[in-house]
């Protein structure tokens, strides 16, 4: 889609290799696109009003997490890896999920077991136990090659102990915390001013927030690739911000709405190659690291399009306002 | 042609070039490569002899070609080979890294039943003596219950095998199956014990026949320790049970410790052949319960400091006759991390001789004679191991172990192909439909494959074993990458300098996008590298490798890819 004209181009062959050094022009910040029309005419107008929404969001996940923690004592459902016990992972189509459950319930009574279906496009691939038993994996194993005589062959089993897994799940959190704060400064660093800056962590760590509450509102549980996940989600998420405020306050040509624009085009065309990515790697992995890593990014690059193209702009915008850049 | 002049194209040719030469990949290569010998089988006794390394590059491991000039080409060739062998048969073996042909013999399995009949026997004892002052070898003769032995079948060749690896890639253990123990120490350890630990654990699993394995050492934030044990391929249950177990193997006659595992005492133990296996003098048997008993045995050489402690001991005790047997009032008990695996009469012609060769033994048990006699040969196994490498240092706790079997980690990794090349499909595609511009979306394309590859060669390079959080750790750099692309494409076709005949401005911006997306990246993967016992640095290893190499490499290449697709229009 090269704009160049045929004259340009062929003027640009006839033209002296040297680059012409561009006059450097007097930043556009104040002057208004009013020639803008249909979408971006709405947007310049309401995106503030707009922020509402994120905001409302926010809290509303707030209040989702806080409720949570009140009931289980911790502000996610921790999977397996992250509170001990055993994880077991049969592929078989047609052995039954909710009969397994209930013979595994009548023959360990007292101890929590859950078994659900591991499905691709739509079809049972397999089953996954978990279950806070500990050393019984070999009647277990008996018991499911009652249904499947291959079982001992297709199996995998995930166990740890809770000593570890309580550790574990504490330091990765320290350790989010810790790429939460690396993360902030090299974004300090890059900008060298207060309010963009704090505009980029705040989108991050709403993102983290809403991505958080979502996974609790649909039960998942999250597991070591979970967490992955979530510092994936730091990555992508500061990405279009980076994006947005480079364009907005170190271009030197274009409208505050121009350079918008521009920025939005580029990083919604980022996050609408994730999201395919993600979307085409939910519907056929099988594996279930793979799916929750997916699950969790495909939330997170969805709130990402909230917090970058509404809160980050609203902020931005007041921002080169009251600098007097703007209007 | 003039693309090949540019340096950032020609590094990128070399990276790429280089990371194949490091995959070193061959779709057609056929053949079992073997990954480890059991000790003690057909295998182990084959001439010449095998020579199995661990951390071999995949693509270096020896490869069974022929089985009796029958032709391997994949593992189910091999299996249905070795299932038509016969007891005694003596078969061939041609590999393809000697071209010498190796001989060796089927191993019969033997049934073994107790007659109600004695025999005499002759066997050869040392005994020292006294006069002499030295050991002697002198002939005795003893009554033991006749015994029946009955050829059944015959025991496996030993080799534990795969199909040929088709290249460098290291598959991680999700992958390619098989067994990871997290163990931590249960008291505070200083580093010098917890380096032989290491390297005790390592032993023993050698001696055990594994080689495919992997011991480190790891930390987690908080500073405590953990030794990561990974053992590719296999399902070993008894494995596990091993590294649970601190070993401490202890001798006594009375009070007495006579002598105790690990090479100052033990030099030399059986690990199989005539030495070593269940006791015919003892064969298997019912309890009055109905489960089975079966006895192993295994003779061991003990030092002279040993022997003479022994010497010591048994000079104090008195002999007592049973039946036409004399024995000394004190059994020789063995113990295994304190506690009795078995007791042993000690002949009264032992009182006060040093004896440097002594007979070990202990039980196996089972619902089935075959599972008490399977049982009896992993307790030997277990023992002999512990006898030759001594105890650990410290006792160690199990704190987390994950198991993969073989066909579910290679449908993992099927499916993980598949998801990879449906994720570049849906970019390409995706790309296309923005730009309607193939001079954009077609090297956005080739970048990310060379980007994938890179990683790859990278990781096979450092002998890093690709798992599903490493795949995750390259779906992360990938994506940064096409991120990154665009950013650059969008700048080259709608930025502000596009008019700008001079590229370094007309980049200035989306590399300072690029630079700042890629910092923030890498600091947020840092302290992954030690967090929970690094269970998550694969991940965080393979992002940063792949967005380096998408900053340093593939990214100014793809703005001089496009540059000079751009131009020439």
């Amino acid at each position: 889609m090269s704009k160049l004209t045929r004259r340009q181009r062929r003027k640009q062959k006839a033209g002296p290799i040297v680059p012409i050094k561009e006059k450097k022009k007097e930043p556009e910040y104040k002057s208004r696109a009013k020639e803008e029309k249909g979408f971006f005419k709405w947007y310049d107008e309401n995106v503030q009003k707009l922020m509402i929404i994120p905001t409302l969001i926010v809290i509303l996940s707030i209040i989702i997490i806080i409720v949570q923690t009140a009931q289980t004592g911790s502000f996610v459902n921790r999977g397996i890896s992250l509170t001990g016990g055993q994880t077991i992972t049969i592929l078989d189509q047609s052995i039954s999920a909710p009969e397994i459950e209930e013979r595994l319930r009548q023959e360990f009574p007292g101890t929590e077991i859950n078994v659900r279906l591991l499905s691709e496009y739509g079809e049972q691939r397999g089953i996954i136990i978990e279950s806070t038993l500990d050393a019984e994996l070999d009647q277990i194993l008996s018991i499911l090659m009652e249904y499947n005589p291959d079982v001992d062959q297709n199996y995998s089993v995930e166990s740890i102990g809770s000593s570890l897994s309580q550790g574990f799940f504490k330091e990765v959190m320290i350790a989010l915390l810790i790429a939460f704060i690396f993360m902030s400064i090299v974004v300090f660093f890059l900008f060298k001013t207060g309010w963009p800056s704090i505009a980029i962590i705040a989108a991050a760590l709403s993102d983290m927030i809403v991505s958080v509450a979502v996974i609790n509102v649909l039960g998942i549980k999250l597991s070591t690739a979970g967490i992955a996940a979530l510092l994936m989600l730091i990555g992508y998420s500061v990405d279009t911000d980076i994006l947005l405020t480079t364009r907005l306050l170190k271009a030197k040509r274009g409208n505050y709405l121009d350079r918008t624009k521009r920025a939005m085009k580029t990083g919604l065309t980022m996050t609408t190659t994730a999201l395919g990515v993600v979307i085409v790697g939910l519907i056929a992995s099988e594996s279930d690291v793979l799916r929750q890593i997916f699950t969790i990014l495909l939330i997170g690059l969805l709130a990402d399009i909230l917090f970058t193209w509404i809160q980050n702009v609203t902020i931005l915008w007041v921002y080169l306002k009251r600098k007097g850049l703007r209007k | 042609m003039k693309a090949l002049k540019n340096p950032r194209i020609v590094i990128l040719l070399l990276l790429l070039v280089f990371s194949i030469y490091m995959i070193n990949p061959a779709p057609g290569q056929e053949g079992v490569a073997i990954r480890s010998i059991s000790n003690g089988t057909a295998a182990a006794h084959a001439e010449p002899s095998f020579k199995t390394q661990s951390n071999l590059q995949p693509r270096s491991r020896e490869l069974i070609m022929q089985l009796n000039h029958q032709q391997i080409h994949t593992l189910q060739d091999y299996q249905q080979a070795i299932s038509s062998l016969r007891p005694f048969q003596n078969i061939t073996i041609t590999t393809n890294k000697n071209s010498e042909i190796y001989r060796l013999m089927v191993q019969p399995q033997y049934k073994v039943t107790e007659l109600n009949e004695t025999r005499t026997i002759n066997y050869t004892e040392e005994v020292f003596n006294q006069t002499l002052n030295k050991t002697v070898n002198v002939t005795k003769t003893k009554e033991v219950a006749k015994i029946k032995k009955e050829v059944i079948g015959y025991e496996d060749l030993g080799f534990n095998v795969y199909n040929a690896p088709k290249s460098n890639i290291r598959m991680g253990l999700d992958l390619a199956g098989g067994t990871r123990v997290l163990l931590k120490p249960m008291n505070k350890t200083t580093p010098e014990e917890l380096d032989i630990t290491r390297q005790n654990i390592e032993q023993r699993l050698n001696i055990f026949g594994l080689s495919d394995l992997e011991v480190r050492q790891t930390t987690d934030l908080s500073g405590q320790e953990y030794i990561s044990v990974e053992i590719s391929g296999v399902n070993q249950e008894e494995v596990v049970a091993l590294l649970g177990e601190q070993g401490k193997f202890e001798a006594k006659i009375g009070n007495d410790t006579v002598f105790i595992g690990g090479k100052n005492d033990i030099p030399y133990v059986c690990l199989g052949g005539n030495c070593a296996g269940l006791d015919y003098q003892r064969p298997c048997g019912r309890n009055s319960d109905g489960t089975w008993v079966c006895t192993f045995r295994f003779s061991i050489s003990i030092s002279k400091e040993a022997a003479q402690r022994q010497a010591d001991a048994t000079q104090k005790l008195d002999v007592v006759t049973e039946g036409a047997q004399a024995y000394l009032s004190e059994p020789l008990d063995l113990y295994l991390d304190d506690e009795l695996v078995d007791s042993l009469r000690i002949g009264s012609v032992f009182k006060g001789n040093p004896l440097t060769s002594i007979e070990i033994s202990g039980p196996g048990f089972g619902n089935t004679e075959e599972a008490a006699r399977k049982n009896a040969l992993e307790n030997m196994r277990k023992l002999q191991t512990i006898l030759k490498t001594g105890s650990l240092p410290v006792k160690l706790e199990i704190v987390k172990t994950d198991t993969i079997s073989p066909v579910l980690g290679q449908k993992f990794t099927q499916n993980a192909i598949l998801v990879g090349v449906l994720a570049i499909i849906t970019v390409a595609v995706l790309i296309f439909i923005r730009y309607r511009d193939w001079k954009i979306s077609a090297p956005i394309v080739v970048i990310m494959l060379s980007e994938a590859i890179i990683i790859i060669g990278i990781a096979s390079m450092i002998r890093w074993s690709l798992d599903l959080s490493a795949i995750a750790g390259i779906i992360v750099a990938l994506g940064t990458g096409v991120d990154s692309q665009i950013v650059i494409a969008d700048e080259i076709l709608h930025g502000e300098n596009k008019y700008s005949r001079n590229w370094k401005d007309k980049l200035k911006s989306a590399f300072f996008i690029i630079m700042g997306a890629y910092f923030t990246t890498v600091v947020t993967m840092i302290p992954l590298f030690s967090a929970g016992a690094g269970l998550l640095k694969g991940f965080a290893l393979t992002t940063i490798i792949g967005i380096s190499v998408g900053v340093f490499v593939t990214r100014p290449a793809y703005a001089v890819i496009v540059r000079m697709l751009k131009e020439r229009s």
